[in-house]
């Protein structure tokens, strides 16, 4: 199996891949971090995985630009089995305020290098019938509110792509999955105080990975049942959704 | 991270200390900060004193730094970062044909861990400590500088930082050599034992053939059933043998035990029946190595069966002509009535570690735990340090929560060589306590 992940150094990456890597895995690891990357290809390899290699990117200041597409071709023969876009950054809701312009680095992190991906991506997946993609979103996507929405939105910007991608694919064979995680405990959230509705990367990395060999869901909320508290929090109305603070 | 009450395993010591957790080691450097507070390395919390508490201090907890940087699957060698539990390195080498040379008695400690206490285990007969597998490791000092140690480079360091109990720095990477299995399990053999001199019998004549040997003990059967206990030996089993241990139940403990678990009556029964069983159930076995080494991590949180107020763990080793030492101490101890659910006995060989401050010498050791009663248990371990220390022996300080700087500096008179190893920016609760602080 031929695994792409970008934002590979992230918690709930690195959790995925650990459960990935058996014999018969080979790795792409996407990042920004050239030293964080070879440690982590180092310790999949020990593993068990076939092959680990990584892909220097900055999110923020490059693109692909057909990188991924060199690898599959020229590396793996054409096949890839699953793309997992993990990249993400939080942000901070009161800086972009304070400083609108540091909104484009988030969009570009958040949505354009996953968009970029997925787009060199999924030809080679409808070329050989058969792939996944997976992408972590979040559910700040179901709702804008106040607290986090540069975040937010643009999660919401990849819950709209990923839904136009998988119609698109649809029947050529290839699989597409949305993972919306609630609050997990990673250094993403570390300066954040810690409540009774997070939950760990790994439990995240079992979902990512449940998806990859389902064919059942094309949403997954992960815990579960933030699927129940999003539901309810997307049928408040507007007039009175506005008066909250959340 | 605010200020979080980090624990230890006996649940006793308290301690108040702020905590930083670091994803990888290249954050390390602004983990240890402007060194305002004094630093100390918290793995998984499995020392039962306050050996991995750092009261008003700073501790970095290391379980992200948990990446295996190579295995080299021929010839037993694996290099990690310090935060790898025993557990997950066992679960990368044993499908592959390796297992750990020195297995302690949980698998849920770090390699970090293992080194700084220089942890020993049913087979040290034969194989020593975990010091004395270790080829090289790399040490973070609090004044920003990155050591490697090993037998030929910095040598003094390497020596100090095994058994060290994290006080040489914060240890981020270390290589270590495996031994070769061909199957996860293992041949063992229960003997039951009547009398101490059979149960140093009983381990002489198993070591030249038995990796593994060990003994449990009764210490609450008194007058002529006094010594009695069960011996367990065993053996990596050979050859190719298929079938998978299946995992077994883990069950959780949820709540703090209730007083009335820890009476003398109903620990009586306990020993008694648990005695009584292994001698209907005496004899060969083949076994998952998991039972075999890790019996007790089946009961995950298992220390709060000993209720809030915690526990002790007293752990000494006395030469073996003192036989007559461990008698009087069991004779004590079943008078004291304060003895433990599980007396863990075994002979140490006579391979000695590098570590300056490594606790096992030839001869005999004994594992107790003693429920927290307060000043009537504290009074009976000062009592057993007397007999150690005139017996000339030593009692364990990675399960220390309460041994006196004297008697401390007198079983370990190394500790003079060992301090000018201590990094100044590095202390614990325990260091500060058996100084005298």
């Amino acid at each position: 199996m031929n695994v792409i992940i970008t934002g590979a150094t992230s918690q709930i990456a690195i959790e995925t891949a650990r459960i990935l890597a058996q014999p018969g895995t080979r790795f792409l690891l996407a990042g920004r971090n050239p030293e964080r990357l070879n440690i982590l290809c180092a310790d999949l390899k020990a593993r068990g995985a076939d092959a680990a290699h990584s892909l220097v990117v900055d999110f923020i200041s490059e693109s692909f630009d057909g990188k991924l597409g060199g690898v599959i071709e020229n590396d793996w023969s054409g096949r890839v089995d699953a793309l997992i876009a993990v990249q993400g950054v939080l942000g901070d809701q009161g800086e972009f305020e304070s400083t609108p312009h540091k909104a484009y680095e988030l969009y570009r992190v958040n949505v354009g290098s996953v968009v970029e991906a997925a787009l060199e991506v999924v030809p080679y997946m409808e070329k050989r019938g058969e792939g996944a993609v997976i992408g972590v979103s979040s559910v700040a996507g179901d709702r804008g509110r106040a607290s986090n929405y540069v975040y937010g939105s643009s999660k919401a910007a990849l819950n709209s792509f990923f839904q136009g991608l998988r119609q698109r694919s649809y029947g050529k064979g290839v699989r597409v999955t949305v993972i919306k995680p609630g609050f997990v405990d990673t250094p993403m959230t570390a300066h954040l105080p810690k409540n009774s509705l997070y939950s760990s990367p790994d439990v995240v990395a079992r979902d990512i990975v449940r998806a990859m060999r389902s064919r059942r869901r094309f949403t997954r909320y992960s815990p579960w049942f933030w699927w129940g508290i999003m539901k309810i929090i997307r049928s408040i109305p507007e007039r009175i959704f506005v008066r909250m603070k959340l | 991270m605010d200020s979080q009450e980090f624990q230890s395993w006996g649940l006793v010591a308290k301690a108040k200390q702020t905590a930083v957790a670091p994803y990888w080691t290249d954050e390390i450097p602004e983990a240890i900060g402007n060194k305002s507070q004094p630093l100390l390395a918290y793995g998984l919390g499995r020392s039962y004193g306050d050996v991995c508490l750092n009261d008003k201090g700073r501790l970095l907890v290391t379980r992200h730094l948990d990446r295996i940087l190579s295995f080299d699957a021929q010839n037993g060698v694996i290099h990690c970062e310090a935060g790898v539990s025993l557990k997950e390195i066992l679960d990368v080498i044993v499908p592959r044909g390796w297992f750990l040379p020195v297995s302690p008695g949980t698998k849920y400690v770090t390699v970090g861990g293992a080194i700084a206490n220089d942890i020993h285990g049913k087979n040290h007969h034969v194989r020593g400590t975990f010091g004395c597998h270790v080829n090289d490791l790399e040490l973070a000092r609090s004044d920003g500088t990155t050591v490697r140690c090993a037998r030929d480079s910095n040598a003094d360091l390497f020596r100090a930082t095994i058994g060290g109990m994290g006080l040489t720095g914060l240890i981020t990477q270390a290589r270590f050599g495996l031994i070769p299995v061909s199957s996860p399990w293992i041949d063992s053999e229960t003997v039951p034992f009547y009398s101490l001199e059979e149960f140093c019998r009983l381990s002489k004549e198993s070591e030249a053939t038995f990796e593994y040997t060990v003994a449990w003990l009764d210490c609450l059967a008194s007058g002529p059933r006094r010594g009695r206990g069960i011996f367990i030996r065993g053996n990596h089993a050979k050859g190719k043998i298929t079938g998978e241990p299946k995992s077994k139940r883990v069950h959780t403990v949820r709540f703090y035990g209730p007083r009335f678990l820890l009476s003398p009556p109903v620990m009586a029964a306990f020993n008694r029946a648990f005695f009584w069983k292994n001698v209907l159930s005496a004899g060969r076995k083949r076994v998952p190595f998991d039972p075999f080494f890790y019996p007790l991590d089946a009961i995950h949180g298992w220390n709060k069966l000993y209720g809030r107020r915690g526990f002790f763990q007293y752990q000494f080793c006395v030469p073996f002509e003192r036989l007559d030492v461990c008698e009087r101490m069991l004779e004590l101890i079943s008078e004291s009535r304060k003895g433990s659910f599980l007396v863990v006995a075994k002979v140490f060989g006579d391979k000695i570690s590098p570590g300056l401050m490594s606790f096992p010498r030839p001869g005999i050791t004994f594992a107790l735990d003693f429920a927290n009663t307060g000043d009537s248990v504290l009074r009976l371990m000062q009592v057993l340090d007397e007999l150690v220390l005139r017996a000339g022996g030593r009692v364990y300080p990675a399960k220390d929560g309460r041994m006196a700087p004297a008697t401390f500096q007198s079983y370990f008179p190394a500790w003079r060589e060992f301090s000018r190893f201590v990094d100044p920016g590095f202390s614990s609760s325990f260091w500060r306590r058996v100084m005298g602080d």
